[in-house]
């Protein structure tokens, strides 16, 4: 045979070719799928969860520059007068 | 107009299985499986080991299926994933290896024979070395550049023409034995 006929063949006929999977072969995919789903839920947990810790540790910084850099300073952190020298 | 209905519903099927409705990627799995495991099983000659590889190309492919864009066919765009899956698996068991020898050109002899069936191509092709094999389909039958071979399999465009002619030339040599086996040379 020519070769190029038989290539001609092969990818005709190949391509065209379907091979049935086994039987339960969805179920096993579906099986797959499940876990890895799964999986990319746990990973989203988990990346929500680092964020949220980021997020937190960084609004507790800002928080302590904002004490640091304002000249206010809260009324509670000042030693009280006591109700004597009012007058 | 039946075609036009059959797209429309492969693209809501797409975007269905993209957003991992079940019965949408069961609808899409068994659409394409059996073409998808005749792709693994050109490359993978247990078929067993074949479907296994089709059933992990087919979880990168629900995995993925938000990257599609529907701008090419999507039986193109799951072949793809299917190669990559069957080159990974064979290069992971080791498989993949390419004979280097001297490479010349010399005039390939041409004979004439009868129409084969997939099987006995498929039988055939399965008698070629792994890297002869590989480059073949890649190029024969899948319609790879050797620019894009070369990438893939990670060797160069020089090898991978080597690689092709010597597949050629092998399977040459057995159409001409088996054509004088059935006398029709």
């Amino acid at each position: 045979m020519a070769l190029h006929r038989f290539e001609e063949q092969a990818e005709r006929k190949l391509r065209e070719r379907q091979i049935a999977p086994s039987a339960g072969s969805w179920e096993k995919l579906e099986d797959k799928l499940g876990k890895d789903e799964g999986l990319q839920t746990i990973n989203k947990m988990v990346d929500d969860s680092i964020k949220t810790e980021e997020a937190s540790k960084l609004d507790k910084a800002a928080t302590r520059n904002l004490k640091k850099h304002t000249k206010f300073k809260p009324k509670q952190n000042r030693p009280s007068r006591g109700p004597g020298l009012k007058s | 107009m039946k075609v036009i209905q059959l797209f429309k519903n492969e693209k809501l099927l797409i975007k269905r299985a993209a957003n991992q409705n079940r019965e949408a990627q069961r609808q899409l799995y068994e659409e394409h499986s059996g073409k998808m495991l005749s792709v693994c099983r050109q490359y993978i000659k247990d078929l067993q080991q074949a479907e296994e590889v089709m059933l992990s190309g087919f979880l990168k492919v629900f995995l993925h299926l938000k990257n599609f864009k529907n701008e090419g066919s999507f039986e193109g765009w799951i072949r793809r994933i299917m190669v990559r899956e069957c080159i990974s698996f064979l290069r992971s068991n080791k498989k993949l290896e390419f004979l280097e020898d001297e490479f010349s050109q010399p005039e390939i002899p041409e004979t004439v024979s009868s129409d084969l069936s997939a099987e006995e191509i498929q039988t055939l092709i399965d008698e070629l070395p792994e890297g002869y094999r590989m480059v073949f389909i890649m190029y024969a039958i899948e319609g790879y550049k050797h620019s894009e071979i070369a990438e893939l399999l990670k060797i160069t465009e020089g090898t991978s023409k080597s690689q092709l002619f010597k597949a050629r030339k092998m399977l040459q040599e057995k159409l001409i034995a088996q054509n004088t086996a059935y006398g029709t040379t």
